[in-house]
């Protein structure tokens, strides 16, 4: 009732959910790439699971449940700006002509990594922070983005591969040398 | 037997643990056997390793901690008006819905009310025009023929004017009575005398009894002038009746009520 229903307090919201505020964070930032409006994008998806605790059953992922509310207020966020993009069909076709892939050396810093990562397009860097480094699996990524499986699937694929390109640059500019493997030219 | 490029495309799937067994067991059987690939896949690993480490420890998607702790003081605050606001709801929800109810009721009864009054009004119309074009119109008639006593006239008199002689010293004669028609509605129609004012006692035998009260008093008759005439009408067992004359507003209302109280109506 009135957003309280079986988890009738703000105990049982902050034991399940308040431990997630980081990770929310982090993935806000890594949605909007900008430090005001990830804090702006926890907040509204902090304020509506609270008001939506009563939805949530216990003991189920409530990182993931989270993560849901978060993307679905970022969706109305955008759409309220008119700024919600569909897979932008340059960078579908970018990370589909990636054939090469060279190695990566080890010698990279934390910055060149997340340098990298930016340069990433959103759409695919999203599903590697949510599958590499937060750690949801395939099926939770899709529910998460709302997304079929399959699509999850390709632009992991396609985002791993162009997060590879981009590290081997960086290390390219650091005087590494990079070989092309016999059979992927 | 697994390719070094087939086990390029599904490495990452090999470590995110999100291959079938079927598929596992090939690639694993696949890097028993293929260096380059072991070493492909433990660079694999380390990177992302190092990306998720790069991330987790970068300043810039570290969430500050005046923020959190803001963020968490407002939750708290939020959370405590929710649970008020329940709290209110729980005890204001029936009485708001007690009021709406009320409202609701208040508004059908004053509808139904004011349809029934003017169903008053109109059926007062007709016993003005019964009245002025029987009663007045035939005076003399009347006059004349109030020597002559039937068995109803004398039913009459015991009835209903012997009372109000012995009750309320009211004298009043019965000049005629007789059922007469008016725009379609057939009225039992008493012509009575009060000194000089013709008096209409008109017993509306079409329409039904109105079953509402018909003024503000609440005291069952509704009174009211028309042009140069007092018309007060209530409801008799069966149908409504009206008293209608040219006294005064005063007189007319309390003859009605004498005539209501009778037991004979």
């Amino acid at each position: 009732m009135f957003g309280f229903g079986k988890q009738d307090n703000f105990t049982e919201f902050e034991r399940e959910a308040i431990p997630f505020l980081d990770d929310v964070y982090r993935v806000a930032y890594w949605l909007t790439r900008n430090q005001t409006e990830a804090e702006d994008l926890t907040q509204e998806t902090f304020a509506q699971a609270l008001k939506s605790f009563h939805n949530y059953e216990i003991g189920t992922n409530c990182k993931a449940w989270m993560m849901t509310i978060m993307y679905h207020t970022n969706s109305k966020r955008l759409r309220k700006m008119n700024r919600l993009q569909l897979v932008n069909d340059t960078e579908e076709k970018i990370a589909e002509t990636i054939s090469f892939e060279p190695s990566i050396p080890q010698n990279l810093t934390d910055v060149d990594v997340i340098a990298a990562l930016k340069r990433v397009p959103k759409n695919f860097a999203e599903v590697v922070v949510l599958a590499d480094v937060e750690g949801f699996a395939y099926k939770e990524v899709s529910q998460v983005l709302n997304v079929p499986i399959g699509t999850v699937m390709s632009r992991l694929h396609r985002g791993r591969k162009l997060l590879r390109v981009e590290l081997a640059d960086y290390a390219r500019n650091y005087g590494f040398k990079i070989e092309k493997k016999v059979g992927e030219l | 037997m697994m390719s070094c490029r087939e086990f390029s495309e599904i490495a990452d799937s090999y470590l995110s643990d999100e291959l079938l067994v079927e598929t596992n067991h090939d690639l694993i059987h696949h890097l028993e056997q293929c260096r380059d690939c072991r070493g492909e896949l433990n660079i694999r690993r380390q990177v992302r390793t190092k990306l998720r480490l790069a991330i987790i420890n970068a300043e810039e998607s570290t969430i500050n901690s005046f923020f959190a702790s803001n963020l968490k003081a407002n939750l708290r605050e939020q959370a405590k008006q929710k649970t008020l606001f329940s709290f209110r709801n729980l005890i204001f929800a029936p009485a708001s819905f007690a009021t709406i109810f009320l409202i609701v009721f208040g508004f059908f009864i004053y509808q139904n009310s004011s349809q029934n009054l003017a169903m008053w009004q109109k059926l007062s119309d007709e016993a003005l025009e019964t009245h002025k074009e029987c009663a007045i119109e035939h005076k003399e008639e009347w006059l004349k023929n109030a020597s002559v006593n039937s068995a109803d006239k004398i039913n009459f008199k015991e009835q209903i004017l012997t009372p109000l002689k012995v009750k309320y010293n009211e004298n009043i004669d019965l000049m005629d009575m007789h059922e007469c028609y008016f725009h379609g509605k057939k009225y039992r129609h008493y012509v009575l005398k009060s000194g000089e004012h013709v008096v209409s006692y008109l017993q509306n035998e079409t329409d039904n009894a109105i079953p509402t009260k018909l003024d503000a008093n609440n005291d069952k008759i509704l009174s009211q002038p028309r042009e140069k005439f007092q018309l007060a009408s209530f409801n008799g067992k069966m149908n409504p009746i009206f008293i209608i004359s040219d006294m005064t507003e005063a007189e007319n209302l309390n003859l009605a009520r004498m005539i209501q109280n009778s037991p004979s109506i």
